[in-house]
């Protein structure tokens, strides 16, 4: 194996190391996601402050980036978050998992603080700091072209943060290239609080392969067969394409997480009105066939608006949650995000959580400084969005979260939040994908769609005859679901230390062909089950950051609405129930005891 | 009987309407529907109904079928006036 090597940076001493990797951790953890779990979990310990200098901001690929694997442009970034102060994970595109795959190093470890704004440059030979002064203050893409322009290098691959970034904001993100984010936990905000505006990242290096040729023919068939794929669907929409789908089975967040139909406007803010609206195109990270990305070209409001298209997420969250159903409003809103770095997720769930607290009588006019915070407001969508990102005004509240900003206000708006240990729920519905319920309570970085994604499992996007999940099973039902929540779990941890993109399996790569594809690469001789053992042994790692940062049972909550039914639509009447005695079984299934704490056996087993 | 059959994004492209109405002498299951319309609208439309393994053989379905309100079954019967909704199966971001 190759790229056994990691970067450690020293922003208060400004020392710039290179370090080898022992092969036992790369074995037992692969790289990306995994590999940095385990460097935070030795090196960081649980008393730490999010924002203090001895918090680690750990940037990892894994044995794919540098190859022209499909969806391998991927890459990860492990810290402790100021959102849930334990462990964050976050995982990003774009160009710069393939260069920093290509300078040989597997890592990039992030410590300290530095006096005055820096930004860190890596090539091939070399790995400088560089003063970022000039860059203090722009937002996320311009500070993309700027140190482009530094090193007179269009093609460098700078990942950044925005001013939110710089503010503290805790739902700061990291912006790739313009066109991917880095987007839950406030990750940015560790950076900024660090005075690290960037890192850019240029990677020359020929990389080896154990058969080349082998690799060649069978990564050309995955190609054709996942461009083909892909090629009606994500290719000319994106994910936009599934707004209307999702709304149709009650999955979509609707008023807040209220409400289960709102066809009309799923129809005006989801593909392929939205495409034809905004002017999308594909904008696809490098080395992808599905292409999900989408660039747009939209005027609104006299004004011009070129860059990064709002994905499902987005416009699910700033769109169908706050009933704004003007596709152009959502999209401008979702420009801002990515300029401030602000996570679009979380931001939607704000402004929702606001016009709710609104009409419910629980913030004034005056609260918000002199305005109405009414229902599919597309201009106050777009002033808290600026709020939110500039730590200003009303929005200046939800700098540390909702549940701080919520309790703030009082006990009733505590009612109305939509989170798991404070990291507001994505646009995905628990009370239609019964499995999300327990996926969502034992996050390890809380609410997330992407660290498990057993709705695919559930609906049948993507089943696993590997581990013997062939068949759909019955919706709204938690029969099975722990062990779907699990799975899922496991094997997203598994893409995220590989580091493969979620779409490329979703679009039929499979499992097996995941390890042939890795074995080619590598001179390995992992099966499917081999992997997914590897995932399995990092949630049990990133589990036991949880546990000695005091999580337990107790947080393996579910919000309030979630077990509100609604009275129509799709999923009229059901909510995940029993929750309790399904949540039992997967800590059965996990081998953690009744308090949600991995038993000493587990962790024997796993060599933790 | 008539029966209502409405096209999410992509079927909606393909069929070029967003819903249409079909006429049918005899009683039809939801899979026996999608027969019909897989004969109509070709390869495309198939693709985003069946699932295939490696050998190109259909494995199974890849579409959510909502009848009126409710997710249906691909053996379930369709009567006279239901509404049928295809929806490919959702990732969604
Ligand atoms: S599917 Fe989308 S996110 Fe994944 S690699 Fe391709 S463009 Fe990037």
């Amino acid at each position: 194996m190759e790229n056994n090597f990691l970067l450690r940076v020293n922003l208060t001493t400004g020392s710039v190391e290179k370090e080898s990797i022992p092969k036992e951790l790369i074995k037992n953890f692969l790289g990306g996601s995994g590999l940095a779990s385990k460097y935070l979990y030795d090196e960081v310990p649980p008393a730490v402050e999010p924002y203090s200098p001895e918090n680690k901001v750990i940037f990892a690929v894994g044995p794919f980036q540098g190859y022209p694997v499909p969806g391998g442009a991927k890459w990860s970034v492990v810290s402790k978050s100021p959102l849930t102060k334990t462990f964050a994970v976050t995982t990003a595109g774009a160009e710069w998992g393939v260069h920093f795959g290509k300078t040989g190093y597997q890592l990039l470890i992030i410590e300290g603080k530095a006096e005055k704004p820096v930004y860190l440059y890596i090539g091939d030979e070399k790995a400088s700091l560089e003063d970022g002064s000039n860059l203090w203050g722009k937002d996320a893409l311009k500070t993309a072209d700027k140190i482009r322009d530094n090193h007179s290098d269009k093609n460098l691959s700078v990942a950044s943060i925005g001013p939110a970034g710089e503010k503290g904001v805790g739902i700061a993100c990291i912006v790739a290239d313009k066109h991917s984010f880095a987007g839950r936990c406030g990750i940015g905000a560790v950076l900024g609080s660090k005075n690290l505006k960037a890192i850019a990242v240029k990677g020359n290096r020929e990389m080896e392969y154990h058969d080349e040729e082998g690799f060649k023919k069978l990564n050309k068939e995955l190609f054709l067969m996942l461009s083909d794929s892909a090629k009606e669907g994500y290719r000319p929409h994106g994910t936009a394409l599934d707004l209307m789908g999702c709304e149709q089975v009650g999955d979509l967040p609707i008023k807040y997480w209220t409400e289960a139909e709102w066809p009309e406007g799923a129809e005006k803010i989801g593909a392929p009105n939205f495409t034809k609206e905004v002017n999308a195109k594909p904008w696809p990270c490098k080395f992808c066939p599905v292409g999900c990305h989408h660039h747009v070209d939209f005027e609104y409001e006299g004004e011009r608006i070129i860059g990064a298209g709002a994905e499902y997420e987005s416009l699910g969250m700033l769109g169908s949650n706050c009933l704004v159903d003007d596709v152009k409003a959502v999209s401008k809103a979702n420009e801002l995000c990515n300029r401030l770095g602000i996570d679009t997720i979380s931001a939607g769930s704000f402004v929702g959580f606001t016009m709710e607290a609104f009409e419910k009588g629980l913030i004034s006019e005056t609260d918000l400084g002199g305005r109405a915070a009414n229902w599919g407001d597309g201009k106050f969508l777009l002033e808290m969005v600026m709020e939110i990102g500039n730590k200003e005004g009303f929005g200046a509240r939800f700098s540390r979260g909702i549940k701080p900003a919520a309790e703030e206000i009082g006990k009733e708006a505590l009612d109305l939040i939509v989170e798991v240990k404070n990291l507001d729920f994505p646009a995905h519905d628990p009370r239609s994908y019964f499995s999300l319920a327990i996926n969502y309570a034992t996050g390890t970085r809380g609410a997330c769609h992407l660290r498990g994604y057993s709705h695919v499992g559930e609906g049948g996007a993507m089943l696993l005859p590997e581990m013997g999940h062939d068949q759909v099973p019955e919706r709204f039902s938690m029969e099975k679901k722990a062990w779907i929540a699990k799975t899922y779990q496991d094997l997203a941890a598994l893409h995220d230390s590989l580091v493969i993109c979620i779409f490329i399996p979703i679009h039929g790569m499979n499992l097996t062909e995941v390890a042939k594809i890795l074995n080619l690469i590598k001179g390995t001789d992992y099966s499917p089950k081999d992997l997914m053992e590897i995932g399995e042994r990092i949630v049990n790692l990133q589990r036991q950051i949880n546990i000695k940062d005091g999580i337990s049972k107790k947080d393996d909550v579910l919000p309030k609405k979630m077990f509100q039914p609604s009275r129509s639509g799709f999923r009229k009447n059901q909510v995940p129930e029993p929750f309790n005695e399904t949540l039992e079984e997967y800590y059965k299934l996990r081998g953690w005891d009744s308090e949600g704490v991995p038993l000493p056996e587990t962790l024997a087993k796993w060599g933790l | 009987m008539e029966i209502k059959v409405h096209y999410l994004s992509p079927f909606m492209e393909i069929t070029e309407a967003k819903n249409e109405i079909i006429k049918t002498k005899k009683e039809l299951t939801i899979a026996e529907l999608l027969e019909q319309l897989v004969e109509r609208y070709g390869e495309r439309f198939a693709k985003f109904i069946y699932r295939y393994d490696a050998n190109k053989q259909i494995e199974g379905y890849r579409v959510i079928i909502k009848k009126n309100d409710y997710l249906a079954k691909k053996d379930d019967f369709i009567k006279d006036g239901d509404q049928i909704t295809l929806i490919t199966a959702i990732i969604g971001g």
